[in-house]
Parts: C-alpha cells; structure tokens; sequence
C-alpha cells in the first residue's frame, strides 16, 4: 500500500542507519533501506530479535540519530522539526525518568514541556494517574518506584500532550499481568479514536493482539509487512468454536466431513482459560474484597482527556504555543 | 520557547540543589566562612585584610568545586542516565535544552553564593578577634546563628512530618532568612546600640562596598567556568569536562601572565588572550589588599565581558551539540 507522503504520520523511504567507531569507520549496520509507513488511525507493530533495528527506526523517526541515507517525514516534516513532536508521544525502551523527582512532579514537567496551562495539566496528571494506578503514590520520589510502576509513569508521560502519535518501545517490559492488558486496552481505545501507534515489542502476543500492521525486521532489513490477516491466516484449514460435544455427535460430525470429501477431525480439545484471564480474575476478586497493596493498583480505564468525551475546559483551552 | 527554557532550568535547579553534593559543599564552605574570623586572629596586624581575602578565596574555590559537580555533569549526566530521550523527543531545540541547563546550574550557583556571601558579611561585621580584650559580636552570634538553627528546625520538622526535601528546603530557608539576619546586624551595633543601615558601609576599614562589588564578581567568574562546563559536557564525559573546567579555571587566573607578557602583540598570543576567559577581571582581593578600589563603571565593563563571553561559550556549545545523537 503507497500513499502520498503528507497521507502517511510517518514515512521512510530506503532508511540506512550505519554506527561508526571513533575512527569514523563504519562499525554497525543497524537499518538498510527500510521502506515503512505508519497511517493514521491504525496500529503498526515492528518486530524483530535483539539488535533487528527496532529502536533505531524509531530514534531516527523521533529526530535522536541522524539517517545515514534515506529520508523520513512526520506529519510530512522532517524529523527534527520540534513543532512536529507536539503531536508525538514516546515511550522509551526503558523508562529513563529523573528520580530526585515525584510522580506529579514528573508529569507536570513534561506537561511544562508541552507548553499545555496550568489547569489542563492538572487535570490530566489527575487523569493520567488513575489511568496507571498510581494515585496513591503520587508524592514518592521515582527512584523508590519499581520498574514496573517507573514504565506506568513512562507510560502517563507518553500520553499528556494527548498525541496523534504514539511511539511504544516494549511498552509492556516490566508490567505485571494487568498493567499488560491495560497498556493493550489502551492502545486498541487510542485506535478508536483515530490515533496511530507505533508499537516495538519482543511479545508477540502483545502485537498480535493489537496490531492492524506488522514489520518484521532482522538484520537491519525488512523481511515481511502486511495486516496481521495477510501474514498469519492458514487457509489450509478450518476453526470451529461451538459448546461441548459428545462423542456421538462428533462421530457423526467426522462422517459427515468424511462424505463431504474424505475430511477428517485432526484435533478436539476443550479449550481452558488462560493463564492471563485466571490471574487477572483472582487480583479483581482481591481488590474487590478491600486487600490492601503498597504498590500499583488497577487503572481507571482510559483517560477522559484521551478520549472524544474530554472535558470540555480541555477543548477550549489551546496550548499556550502561540503565546511562546 | 521561554516557558521550555524556564521549564528545563526549574528542573535542573531542584535537581542541583536535591543531589547531596549540593548540601555538602555547601555546608562545609559555610561552616569554613564562619570559622573565617578565628583563623584571620592568626596574623599580626593584617587581620581585616586576611579575613576578606580568606572569605573571597573561600567562596571562589567552594563555587568552583560546587560547579564542578554540577555543571559538569548537567548535561552528559542525561545523556549517560538517557533521561534526554524524553526530553528531545518532546518539542524541546537543542539550544533551548542547553540555555535551560545553564541557567538551572547558574541559580545553583547563584543560591549558594548568595548564602556564603551572607555568611561572609556577617563574618566581616564581626571582624577578627585580634586581642584577648576584644569580645564577640553578640547581634552577629544571635541573628547569625539563630537564621542557621530556625532553618534547620523548619527544614528538619517539613521533612519528617510532610517529606519535603531536606536539601531544597534548609537552603532556600538559608536564602531568606540570613538576608533578613544581615540587615538586623547592620541595623544593631556590637553594643546593641541600633544604628543606621549606612554605618557599616561607612566604617572605612571594612570598605563593604568593595567586598559586595568583589563577591559579585567573583559569582560572574562562576557564571563563565559552568558555561565552559556546559560546553564541554555536550561532547565529553563528567571526569574530562571536570579536568578541563580546572584547566579554564587555571589558566583563567593566569592568562594575564601567560598571553599578556612579552610577545603580546603576536597573533598567536592575542588569540590565546582572546579566547581564555581572563578571571583576572574579577578577581578584586588583590586590589582590595592593596587598597586600589574599584567602581561602579568597573563592574558594568567587567559584566559586558562576562555576558559576552558566556553569550559566545553557550552559542559553541549548541553547536557542538546540534549535530551529537543523542539516541
């Protein structure tokens, strides 16, 4: 699929990424001729094993490292045009946050950054910290923070401009079962509204629940895209997903495909929960019986300023970039 | 891009100030400043002059060694620790992330030097103890003294009971209440008599005004080396921007020696002069020592000088940085 180039968020064309040592020789190959598009609304997933080129296609398309050769556009700019990064957010590969600071105190600095008014920003710090379940913790300094409630805030910090685009690199390293399936729902939720999102993940799991489009990257180079559909679908054969069956009917069901051109069952099961939906269920049942935890709760769904029914203050009041 | 600036430099200034570099350096120039009048008893004669360059030199190299661990690290420590990822990922240039740092390590600077200077004020009211009949400055002693324990306790009481940081609290405290102590001193005499604000000024053997002028200029010497530290931070790591900020600082206080000797006229030396920072120019213990005042016109040319050259210091380190990845 090719659109024209102010169509697409993000667009590379023959992206070239070589490391070089001290000596200016080159060193590593960490990108050759990658060709992606990233469109709005969708969700893209970029795979690939250790050193495949995850995070340095998304250091180029955030403007951190320079292209070797080959070209990237966001939002149809360059990638180092600041204005452009008012509408991108960013979630590093590990939540690379100032300790000496708090949880609000974090989020207010980066709304700060945004140049987003005072009243907004609150509200959305309010907002983001429900979200990742971190209200109660607020006032503790980050270094005290495990890494799983460091990569919630890292999270929060990615969303408060609320972006057009999102950039996730693992988001979900580090996150216990429900932080994982939170960071999951939201995504799907930023898709429903139209927001696109660049998700880096080793999980597979994680991008082929989420994902409308996959790259594979190995090596530098690009080695498959396409809908997940595309990619995954075995049209060899057949999923039928009904209530239990005894072994009467399956009898005749296996006579019936045998006439019907010499079909026959390979596989019944009876499907068990997963481990993810038992764990999940035993911690809301906790929570629901009042045990207490020093640590992250669930969240509060999706923030409200994420969302098409944001407050009204926040649809009236522009960011104070103009003034600036 | 002024909220940003002011955004960046807020959080380096807390930063700065929650590291325990800060309070430890801090404290131990305060705690050598008090101690100043005791040690200047140790000449005959030369007291009042020994006390004052005693305090300037404390304060220079305090600052220095503060701005050592501050400023050298401001920059590569964000790199090194990636914090800068998401920061330069938001709409945040380069120059503005530099300009920001910079000036949150200048009020680091700025906070600390304004609290030595106040404890070096009240160390020159009190004035050495040269003879056995002299007595202590008991208003120095009580509003000096009592600024330092009433900081402590509101700083101590904010931490335990609503987690404030110590640090942070017990110097802007400082900050505010020494002022507040000086002015007391300068209004009670040693005898407890009230006197004018003007008379310690006056008094011709203190000469505070020129001491005030010195210990400006001695913070604007501050200002350059951090903006060297910055620059050199941008492309080096924390030990080598450290050793070449002592270089500057050395060959800061030399350059008239070293460059404005014999051959001065040649390129090569006007070069070497022009682009070393001359930390002669505010260094005003020596002329105070001689007894060789400076003005009020003085300080603006020197001012010109230190704004020009941290204007020209600031604008290469953004180039140095402007084409660094920082991925």
């Amino acid at each position: 699929m090719t659109l024209p180039p102010d169509t697409a968020f993000v667009k590379t064309a023959g992206l070239k990424k070589v490391f070089k040592d001290f000596w200016l020789r080159p060193k590593v190959v960490a990108l050759e001729g990658l060709d992606l598009e990233i469109l709005p609304g969708e969700v893209h997933g970029l795979l690939g094993s250790n050193g495949a080129g995850k995070s340095t296609t998304i250091k180029l398309i955030l403007g951190l490292l320079f292209p070797t050769s080959g070209e990237v556009t966001v939002f149809g700019k360059p990638p180092g045009d600041v204005e452009t990064k008012n509408r991108i957010g960013y979630l590093p590969e590990e939540s690379y946050l100032y300790g000496f600071l708090d949880a609000e105190e974090i989020l207010d600095y980066y709304g700060r950054l945004f140049n987003l008014p005072g009243p907004t920003r609150r509200s959305r710090i309010e907002e983001l910290l429900k979200m990742v379940g971190l209200q109660g913790m607020r006032n503790r300094p980050l270094a005290e923070y495990s890494k799983g409630m460091q990569r919630r805030i890292g999270i929060a910090q990615a969303l408060i401009n609320n972006p057009d685009l999102l950039i996730l690199d693992e988001p979900t390293t580090g996150l216990d079962p429900i932080g994982a399936r939170e960071v999951k729902d939201l995504i799907l939720r930023l898709r429903e509204e139209g927001k696109s999102v660049l998700l880096s993940s080793h999980r597979l799991a994680d991008v082929e629940d989420v994902c409308d489009r996959i790259t594979v990257l190995y090596g530098g180079c690009k080695q498959a895209e396409g809908t997940i559909d595309e990619l995954l679908s075995s049209p060899e054969s057949t999923v039928i997903e009904t209530d239990r069956l005894d072994d009467d009917t399956l009898a005749r069901i296996e006579a019936l495909l045998k006439e019907a051109g010499g079909l026959s069952i390979r596989k019944t099961e009876s499907p068990r929960q997963s481990l993810e939906n038992f764990f999940l269920g035993l911690v809301e049942k906790a929570g629901r019986e009042g045990a207490e935890t020093s640590g992250a709760t669930g969240g509060a769904g999706v923030a409200r300023f994420l969302t098409r029914e944001r407050p009204a203050e926040e649809k009236d009041a522009p960011a104070e970039e103009a003034a600036d | 891009m002024i909220s940003r600036l002011f955004s960046i430099a807020g959080n380096t200034f807390i930063e700065s100030l929650r590291r325990p570099v800060f309070l430890a350096v801090l404290t131990t120039v305060c705690l050598l400043l008090a101690l100043n009048p005791a040690i200047s008893t140790l000449t005959l004669g030369e007291d009042d002059k020994l006390l004052v360059d005693l305090g300037l030199s404390t304060i220079l190299l305090g600052g220095i060694f503060l701005s050592a661990f501050i400023s050298t690290g401001s920059i590569s420590r964000e790199i090194d620790s990636k914090t800068i990822l998401t920061i330069l990922s938001k709409p945040v240039g380069k120059f503005c992330f530099i300009a920001g740092k910079y000036l949150g390590v200048c009020a680091t600077i700025s906070l600390a030097g304004w609290i030595w200077s106040l404890v070096f004020l009240l160390g020159i009211r009190h004035g050495a103890i040269s003879a056995a009949w002299e007595s202590s400055d008991g208003p120095v002693l009580i509003f000096g003294l009592g600024a330092a324990i009433i900081s402590v306790a509101i700083a101590s009481w904010g931490n335990y009971a609503r987690g404030w940081n110590f640090a942070t609290s017990v110097s802007l405290l400082l900050a505010a209440l020494l002022p507040l102590a000086w002015t007391l001193v300068l209004l009670v005499a040693k005898d407890w008599s009230l006197q004018g604000l003007q008379a310690e000024f006056t008094a011709e053997e203190k000469q505070l005004g020129q001491v005030l002028l010195a210990l400006a200029l001695a913070l604007q010497a501050l200002w350059i080396l951090a903006a060297i530290a910055i620059a050199c931070s941008t492309r080096l790591g924390q030990l080598a921007t450290l050793l070449i900020s002592f270089g500057a600082f050395l060959l800061g206080l030399s350059s008239d020696s070293l460059f404005g000797g014999p051959g001065r006229e040649k390129t090569l030396a006007k070069l070497a002069y022009g682009i070393t920072p001359n930390l002669q120019f505010h260094w005003l213990a020596d002329a105070l020592s001689l007894g060789n005042p400076a003005s009020g016109f003085y300080l603006l040319l020197v001012s010109g000088y230190t704004i020009l050259f941290i204007g020209a210091i600031l604008c290469l380190a953004t180039a140095l940085f402007e084409g660094k990845e920082t991925g």
